[in-house]
């Protein structure tokens, strides 16, 4: 399965890799929020982990935007974000993200929740 | 009595700014060292793995422990418990005594000085100075991740030094330049992110430059490189006999 991490912060990707390090998934980086609907649009990959606070266009505008076109519209999106306050959850949810991890979180439960996506082909449940 | 409202709510809000910003600053660090502990205790992984999360949850340590020691002399200087120690400084052998760990690990880099036959005495606290000089001359080697040359010159102007810490790096641009100075700001670039700062030095090394008296200012080229100078006050004192 193709999964996509952005996040501007290179050691968060990296744990990321660690976490879903095997032959299940290809795993594809972006280190701002342009780049990030860049590969999302060409490479079209399942699953999209996408840290809010990014360089050049943040999280919430790039799921936004992910959500909105019909091409891209199916990609699950789940928010990987430092913003911890309900608001930001709620803005983050408001925006169409399917899920939502705060910073710090377990990589195991980030592994299950990806194991879901990868075992259910319809999203995030 | 009439009391100045607005005033209050503007200090809370800075204050509310300042602690979500922290907190923001502490969770990524944080992030990193859960997330590579966890996966080292409840994961097998090859050796070299093992070795590699190490190096990230230490990274992420002192990247903790420096944003808080910023983050507390932010809080004495803002408070006006940061008091300076001054006196006759030899700012040339401060300068030599700074780049010499800096030359010991810069692999990539040249560091050069160009000072003056005679200098006049400064006066400014030592530690700070050189705290200042430390902050500067870590930043030129941060941001020119290719290497080249980081050149310390220190002339005199009137009745004051200045010191120009240039280097070849990646420049900013007049955008960024214009926030350099402010709390937690930093370069929004993947250089930047990559080196892990707390977006708390600069405004730190300008607030000590203004305790000695000086100015902090900076130039600086996209593709090109950075000059960051400063001026620090001279003084007619004698050097003490110890201390050059």
């Amino acid at each position: 399965m193709k999964l996509l991490i952005a996040d501007d912060e290179p050691a968060v990707r990296a744990l990321v890799h660690v976490t879903l390090e095997g032959d299940d998934y290809e795993i594809l980086e972006a280190a701002d929020g342009v780049e990030a609907l860049e590969v999302a649009r060409g490479e079209a990959p399942r699953l999209v982990l996408l840290d809010i606070m990014m360089p050049r266009l943040d999280g919430l505008e790039v799921c936004r935007q992910l959500k909105a076109d019909p091409d891209t519209s199916d990609i699950v999106v789940v928010m990987l974000t430092a913003q911890a306050q309900e608001r930001d959850r709620d803005q983050g949810l408001a925006a169409g993200a399917d899920d939502y991890f705060t910073k710090p979180f377990s990589p195991l439960a980030l592994l299950n929740m990806v194991e879901r996506v990868r075992h259910n082909q319809s999203g995030a449940d | 009595m009439i009391r100045d409202v607005s005033r209050e709510r503007e200090i809370d809000e800075v204050k509310s700014a300042l602690i979500s910003t922290v907190s923001h600053e502490l969770r990524t660090p944080l992030t990193l060292i859960h997330g590579f502990a966890e996966l080292l205790v409840l994961r097998d992984m090859p050796v070299e793995r093992q070795r590699s999360s190490a190096v990230e949850i230490l990274d992420a340590s002192r990247r903790l422990a420096r944003l808080i020691d910023d983050l507390l002399s932010v809080s004495r200087m803002e408070s006006g418990r940061l008091v300076l120690d001054p006196r006759p400084l030899d700012l040339a052998s401060v300068v030599e005594r700074i780049l010499s760990p800096f030359r010991a690990m810069a692999a990539k880099h040249t560091l050069r000085t160009k000072l003056p036959g005679s200098l006049p005495v400064v006066w400014g606290d030592p530690d700070k100075v050189e705290q200042i000089l430390t902050n500067l001359v870590g930043n030129a080697i941060k941001y020119s991740p290719g290497g080249g040359e980081v050149l310390v010159t220190v002339d005199q102007d009137g009745d004051t030094v200045q010191v120009s810490v240039r280097d070849q790096g990646i420049g900013m641009s007049p955008r960024d330049m214009g926030q350099l100075f402010e709390k937690f700001y930093r370069v929004d670039r993947e250089e930047v992110r990559r080196t892990g700062g707390t977006g708390l030095g600069l405004y730190i090394t300008k607030r000590l430059v203004e305790m000695h008296g000086g100015r902090l200012w900076a130039e600086s080229w996209p593709g090109v490189g950075s000059v960051f100078r400063f001026t620090l006050p001279t003084t007619s004192d004698e050097l003490a006999g110890s201390g050059r």
